[in-house]
This record gives C-alpha cells, sequence and structure tokens, in this order.
C-alpha cells in the first residue's frame, strides 16, 4: 500500500439505519491534496465526512488513514461541521483556544494564538461574544480558526463557507488556500458551488444522487496555482471545467447565451 | 409607563390591600380569622425587641457558644436559615453528581429508572415523621427533608442536560483530542450547569419549603416552629407574622440568587432576543 495517501476508501459502504447513503465509494486524497466533493443535495456528503473523521463506522469496504485502517475517531483529521458545534457557553476566543487547550497548553498562551487565528479570519471585534450574539457566517468563522488551529494533517471541511457574503467569501478561500500553500495540508472540502470548487481544488470528485450514491466522476483541475475567482471567471478553460462539472451533476450544458462568458 | 407611575400604581395597591384588610378585622368575629394589621406588626416588633433571644450551639454534647440576640426570632430564623442554605447546597451537590454519574453512566439508568421514579413518586412531606425518628428533632431532619426536595429536582434536570446534549458538540470536541474526563468537564458538566444555574432560584425555593414543613412538622425550634405554636393558641396574627417573615426570606434569596443567576448564565441567549436565531 502506498504510504502517500492521506485517506483511501475501498468499496466503502454507509447507511442510516436502513437507508444505504453510500454505496461502493471509492476515494483517495493524495498527501498534500486538495480534494473537492459536488453532489446534489442529500446524496450523502456529509455522512463521507462522517466517515473519513471516523465518526461513524462503515458498514462494507475499508477506510485508511496515512496507510493505517481507521479505528474508531481520526486523530489526523480535524473536521469542520456544516452545522457550527461551537460550545455555547464558551467565549469565540475560548472556542478557538479550545484545541490548544486540550493539548495542555497553558490558557494565556493558548488564548493569545486564538487571538491571532481570530484576526486571520476577519473578526477582531469579537472573542469575548457568546455563539448566540455572532451572526451565522461570524460562527462559521470562528469554527474555521478553531479546524484550523488544531492543525491536524487532514482537513474535512463541510460547505464551510455557504453561509457568507461573496466578499468574505473569497477572502476566506484566499486564506485556506495561503495556509493550504504553507503547510501542506490534505484537504477533503464538500461544496455546492461549482466555481469555489474550481478555485480550490486538485481534484472535485462528483457524487450522483442519493440514495446508494458513490462517486461517479473524478475531475482533474489543472488551473495553475496561485488562482482567483475574479480572474478564473474570464479564463475559458474555467468555463470549460465548469461546464463538465455542471454536466456531471446531471444537468443540461448551459447555453451560449450564459453570462459566464 | 415611568418608573414613578409604575411605583406609585403599586403603592396604591399596597394601601388598598391593607386598608381593606383593617375594614375586615374591625368585625371582632372577622378578626378572629384574618387577624388584624396592627396586631400582626406588634408580633413583629415582639419578636425583634424582646424575649429570649439567646441560641446556644453545640458540637454533639458539648456546649461551644451561646450566642446571644435582642429579641425572639433571631435564633429560631438563624436555625431556618441555615437549615435552607444546607438542604440548598447538599441538595445541589448530590443532584448534580448522581445526575452526572447516571447520564453517563446509560445502562446504570436504564436499570435504577423505575427505582428512581418511585422515590419521586413519593409525597416528600409524609417522610417528615421516619426522619425526624431517625434523625431526632434537630436540624438534621429538616435539611434532609428540604434535600429529598431538592435532590430529584436537580437530579432530573442534569440527568435530562447530560442526555441532551448535542451529538455534534460532542463529536467536535472528541475530534478536537478531548479525553473521557476533558469531556466531561468541557461538555456535559457545563451543559448540566446550566439548567441549574438558571434555576437556582426555584432551587433554593424548594429548600425552603422542605424545611419549614420539617419544622411545622415536629421540631423544637425554627420559623415553622413558632408558626405551630402560634396555631395551637389559635393565635392569627402571630400565624401571620411567621408568614410574613418566612415571605420575606424567599424575597431576600431571590434577589441574591437573580444576580447570581443572571451572572453565570451568560452565555445563554436572552428570551428577549430576536427570534430569527436558534
Ligand atoms: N442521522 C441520520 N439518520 C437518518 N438518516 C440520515 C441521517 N443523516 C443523514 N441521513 C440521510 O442520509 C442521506 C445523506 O445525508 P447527508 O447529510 O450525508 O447529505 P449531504 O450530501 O451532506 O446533503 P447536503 O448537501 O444537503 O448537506 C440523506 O438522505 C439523509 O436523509
Ligand atoms: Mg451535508
Amino acid at each position: 500500500m502506498t504510504s502517500t495517501l492521506a485517506l483511501e476508501m475501498l468499496d466503502v459502504e454507509a447507511r442510516h439505519d436502513r437507508l444505504l447513503a453510500l454505496a461502493r465509494v471509492d476515494l483517495t486524497v493524495r498527501e498534500g491534496e486538495f480534494v473537492c466533493v459536488l453532489g446534489p443535495t442529500g446524496c450523502g456528503k456529509s455522512t463521507l465526512l462522517d466517515l473519513a473523521a471516523g465518526l461513524k463506522p462503515a458498514h462494507g469496504g475499508q477506510i485508511r488513514c496515512h496507510g493505517k485502517p481507521l479505528l474508531g475517531l481520526n486523530r489526523h483529521a480535524s473536521y469542520m461541521f456544516q452545522h457550527d458545534a461551537l460550545l455555547p457557553w464558551r467565549t469565540a476566543l475560548d472556542n478557538v483556544s479550545l484545541p490548544l487547550q486540550l493539548r495542555g497548553l497553558d490558557k494565556r498562551h493558548a488564548n493569545q494564538q486564538a487571538a491571532q487565528w481570530l484576526r486571520r479570519v476577519g473578526l477582531t471585534d469579537v472573542p469575548d461574544h457568546y455563539p448566540h450574539q455572532l451572526s451565522g457566517g461570524m460562527r462559521k468563522r470562528v469554527a474555521l480558526a478553531q479546524a484550523l488551529i488544531h492543525n491536524a494533517s487532514l482537513l474535512l471541511m463541510d460547505e464551510p463557507f455557504a453561509a457568507l457574503d461573496a466578499q468574505t467569501r473569497q477572502a476566506m478561500q484566499q486564506l485556506l488556500l495561503e495556509l493550504w500553500g504553507e503547510r501542506r495540508k490534505s484537504v477533503l472540502f464538500v461544496t455546492h458551488d461549482l466555481d469555489e470548487a474550481i478555485t480550490l481544488a486538485d481534484r472535485v470528485l462528483v457524487f450522483n444522487a442519493g440514495p446508494a450514491s458513490r462517486c461517479i466522476e473524478d475531475i482533474r483541475i489543472p488551473l495553475p496555482r496561485p488562482r482567483d475567482t475574479l480572474s478564473l471567471r474570464k479564463d475559458p478553460e474555467s468555463a470549460a471545467l465548469y461546464q463538465r462539472l455542471w454536466h456531471a451533476l446531471g444537468h443540461l450544458p448551459p447555453t451560449p447565451t450564459n453570462d459566464r462568458g | 409607563m415611568s418608573w414613578t407611575t409604575l411605583w406609585l400604581l403599586r403603592a396604591a395597591l399596597l394601601l388598598a390591600m391593607l386598608s381593606l384588610w383593617s375594614w375586615l378585622a374591625a368585625d371582632d368575629d372577622l378578626a378572629f380569622f384574618v387577624g388584624h394589621p396592627h396586631a400582626v406588626l406588634q408580633q413583629l416588633w415582639r419578636w425583634l425587641s424582646t424575649g429570649n433571644g439567646s441560641l446556644e450551639l453545640y458540637w454533639r454534647d458539648h456546649l461551644l457558644t451561646t450566642l446571644n440576640f435582642p429579641g425572639t426570632l433571631y435564633p429560631h430564623l438563624l436555625i431556618t436559615l441555615t437549615e435552607t442554605i444546607l438542604a440548598f447546597l447538599l441538595g445541589l451537590a448530590s443532584g448534580l453528581a448522581v445526575g452526572l454519574w447516571l447520564g453517563l453512566t446509560p445502562t446504570l439508568a436504564r436499570v435504577l429508572s423505575p427505582f428512581i421514579k418511585a422515590a419521586n413518586a413519593v409525597p416528600r412531606v409524609v417522610l417528615a415523621p421516619l426522619l425526624v425518628m431517625w434523625l431526632g428533632l434537630g436540624i438534621a431532619s429538616k435539611v434532609a427533608l428540604g434535600i429529598t426536595l431538592v435532590f430529584f429536582a436537580v437530579f432530573f434536570n442534569v440527568y435530562q442536560g447530560v442526555r441532551e446534549v448535542s451529538p455534534a458538540l460532542l463529536a467536535n470536541v472528541r475530534l478536537l483530542g478531548a479525553n473521557r474526563w476533558q469531556l466531561v468537564r468541557i461538555v456535559y458538566l457545563p451543559a448540566a450547569l446550566g439548567w441549574v444555574f438558571s434555576s437556582l432560584n426555584t432551587v433554593i425555593g424548594l429548600a425552603f419549603v422542605g424545611v419549614v414543613v420539617g419544622e411545622y412538622l415536629g421540631s423544637t425550634r425554627g420559623i415553622g416552629y413558632l408558626i405551630l405554636q402560634a396555631e395551637a393558641t389559635f393565635d392569627v396574627n402571630t400565624v401571620l407574622a411567621g408568614i410574613i417573615v418566612l415571605t420575606c426570606c424567599a424575597l431576600l434569596f431571590d434577589v441574591l440568587l437573580a444576580g447570581l443567576e443572571r451572572r453565570l448564565s451568560a452565555w445563554r441567549q436572552q428570551s428577549d432576543d430576536e427570534p430569527g436565531r436558534r
């Protein structure tokens, strides 16, 4: 078995009670690779990440992380959930510093680092706010800071930027790409936004509609990095990729009059 | 409505109620049942300023010290307050501990659940004679009765709080590297304390009721005992004075704990927030 795979799923099956959500999923994420997952709503993308995080057992097949079979929780993974999982009784700052405190770092240093991370995700004014005092997008960014400060080798992200406005989303994408470039994490990133997938990914996996959904297309995104969303919009190669992804998702190809020129 | 009008209206209402009371009390036959405001005030004053106000503090059979107060009421009040606070603290601690423990060990909880339900169904007041037989007429039996009330209220809510912790929260904190003990400290305990902190007021009310009823059913000291004595001689004014003292104590607890509650529950969404948010 090659040891350069951060995550490997072989013939994996996942059920929710009697519902077969995922069937025969094969998937690999190489070390340092950025992989996006696209698929219609309810096809099992969140389920896929739960499997990768070891929160849910696979009902068939095998999952390997860094070459070793995954048993129980995945200690190499940092998971940013689709619905936020911040502790309501901890302030934004305390939520972000939690991973460091769990590792035994003293509170003062942990909070210093956490404050830096909050600044990086663009939240300077709210360290002492409790989650219920933050907007949906702010909570997402706190969760992002928490996942990033954890600094695991495999980042699992479930529609992390879905609740953000276009500008903030772009800033967050750039931040993620920067960090990814610095630290060479492996990323498995779920999104519904084709542009986002094209901007971020090395590879895009397209899942078909559930139940018994699986990976039907594995599309490489060979665009040079660094990329930025705005210039990609005018790039013909990216437009072609967009069409391919759109097609793969089962939609009609966009008409020539489509505003993506 | 402005602040002044509000308080003026309240004062007017109080005055109206007192007038009605005086008017009813003018009739001697009725006064036997409803007492008289003036006589009640006099009784309160007598309690505060005259009579034997000494309180002997024992440890086992050894006299530690004797406190002397200017009136009969003080030692009784002190006893009742001590009992209340003890019942509150002990009931809170035991309810919290057992609630957490059973919440974290579902199998044990399943085994014990019918027994707990049965224990909670026992009308607590009927335990009083039993507790007096076991623990004597002193403060221990009153504290025990208060604890039986406080314990179950705290226990059930802590248990519920632990069981209802969102799985996503648990999953997140576990993935961030928490071991079992950290999980208890960081997730379960705060989730359980959330309820406790937001209902300290109710809980101390329960302790108070348990203690006073205990005194009333058999004791040698305490406000409940004063009321019991007065009742035996059909002295309605003294009974009313006792009730007023108890009400004042309850209000005092209320004010003290409301402030504490607010401070400890700062992370909670205030109910008057916009409803759109979770
Ligand atoms: N806890 C659960 N119990 C039962 N069924 C579930 C549970 N979680 C998910 N499902 C079902 O499994 C399927 C896949 O759900 P999942 O949340 O993985 O979809 P998704 O691809 O993430 O969708 P979305 O894009 O809307 O987030 C859905 O049909 C859903 O109804
Ligand atoms: Mg999902």
